[in-house]
Order: C-alpha cells, then structure tokens, then sequence
C-alpha cells in the first residue's frame, strides 16, 4: 500500500469517530511516512509495519480516556483548592440562575405555545380571510414556534453549562438528608 | 515489561529525547527504538499526550517543501524529567541490589 492510499483509508476510520482531531493525525502520518522514504526506507513495508488504521485509532482513542482523565484531576485539584464557602456562594448563584433561567424560558415558552395555538385557532374558526390575514397568521404561528424553539435552546444550553455543578448539588443535598434521616 | 508500565517509560524516554535538541516525529522514534522496540504508532498518542500536559509544544517548518512538525520540551517537561531522573537514581539502587 503507498502513502495516499493509507492516509485514505486513515481518514475513512477516523472519521466514523468524531471526537478524534482528524487533520492532525493525518498530518502526522504523512509526514513520517514521507520523512522515511527520504530517509531511504521502503514505502510499502513501513506502511505496513504502521499496522493496520483500526488498531492506530483504538489506540488513540484509548488514550483519550486517559486525556479526560486528566483534565478531570487537574479540575478536582482547583476544587479542592476552592474554600466550601466559596463554593456554596457559586452554587447559590447557580440556583438561582437556575430558577430565574427557567422561570424565564418558560414564560417564553407558554408565550410562544399561544401565539402558534391563537393564530391556528383563528384561522379556523374566524371565518375567511384575504391573503394578507392568512400570511400574516402563518408568520404569527412561525414568531410563536420560534420562541418555543428559543427557550427549549436557552435551557438545554444551561442544563449543559451547568450540568456538573447541579448534579453535585443534587448529590450534596440527597446526602444531607439522608444524613438528617439517621 | 508490561505494557503500564511501558507507557509510563515512553513518555520519559521522549523527554529525554528531547532534553538537549527538538526533534520530530521520525528521529525521535527511531532514537527510543535504539532502545525499546515501539512499532510507530505508538508514538502518536504519547507525543499528543505529552503535549496536552503542556510537557511539550510543537512548532513547525518548512522541509523539502513540505510541513514538518517539531517538538520542544517546556520548562514543565524538563521538571517532570528532572523528578523522574531522581527516581531513577533510586530504583537504580534497588536494582543492583537485586542484580548483585
């Protein structure tokens, strides 16, 4: 197999992965298969002494657990260094972002739910209309599915951001309790 | 040698590599395979790994009119080096013991 053909079938195993940084390994693999030929080593044997494209991707993928891992140490190590009051002052203003975030969405969510229902209920039941009205409810219903798209966004994006630190203060909180049931 | 255990010695070895000069992907691969025999894409991960720790940085230039990647080791690489010569030293101690 010559170089462009491996890095072809290379770039077809990486990119059933997403989460691989695909140019980066290809890069990487070109320029030592080419740094060996100039070097005077055969293409095909060193290519095949590269062993075959899934195992190389398993085992960057394996060491992406370890990549993770490490960066979850590095984060725990800044907890640690946090003092508790700190921390219970952030998650207070989690909460609170929490609640306020979510009272908002969902106002805007109610809100866009009945402009979509109102405009569909008029135009079934109000009667004929001229183009214009009609055109003018489909982009009142249109406004209305935008703002339930909006807010469902806007709450996904929180959960997201702040799924780490809820989570903790749910399990912080199931443990008071629990403690307090004894 | 288990494999662990190997892991953790590669990653060194390319510090060492790296100790007096960069270098890239090919040269330091054939150095640590004076040494270990590593087939080539062991490297890869360790050299990224090593990189994402910021024990390395990368640079590039311009070789036969084509990209080539350089590694340098940064100060955090030469500390964790320094830490694991010392070791070293001590293992070292322990296997002449057991070698005697």
């Amino acid at each position: 197999m010559k170089r462009k053909e491996f890095l072809r079938e290379l770039k077809e195993e990486l990119r059933k992965r997403r989460d691989i940084e695909t140019e980066e390994v290809l890069f990487y693999y070109d320029e030592l298969i080419q740094d060996a030929v100039d070097n005077g080593e055969n293409e095909e044997i060193f290519i095949i002494n590269l062993g075959n494209v899934r195992e190389i991707v398993r085992r960057i993928e394996d060491d992406k657990e370890f990549v993770a891992e490490v960066k979850k140490t590095n984060k725990n190590l800044l907890n640690d260094a946090f003092s508790i009051t700190v921390k219970l002052i952030g998650y207070a203003i989690i909460i609170l972002a929490a609640i306020v975030l979510g009272s908002a969405a969902f106002s805007i969510f109610v809100s866009g739910i009945s402009v979509v229902f109102a405009s569909i209920v008029r135009m079934l039941f109000a009667g004929p209309l001229d183009l214009y009205g009609y055109l003018a409810l489909l982009g009142l219903a249109l406004i209305g599915i935008s703002l339930v798209v909006f807010s469902v966004a806007v709450v996904k994006w929180f959960l997201d951001k702040a799924k780490p630190s809820l989570l903790t203060i749910f399990r912080n909180t199931k443990e008071f309790l629990n403690r307090k049931g004894k | 040698m288990d494999s662990q255990q190997k892991k953790g010695l590669l990653e060194l070895m390319v510090l060492a590599s790296l100790k007096y000069e960069d270098s890239y992907g090919y040269i330091i691969n054939q150095n640590i395979n004076d040494v270990m025999e590593i087939s080539e894409s062991t490297l890869y991960p360790i050299l990224r790994r090593l990189e994402k720790q910021y024990m390395l940085e990368t640079y590039q230039t311009i070789y036969n009119s084509r990209v080539r990647k350089y590694y340098r080791i940064t100060k955090e690489g030469l500390k964790k080096l320094k830490l694991s010569e010392d070791d070293f030293r001590e293992v070292k101690k322990i296997y002449d013991f057991i070698l005697r």
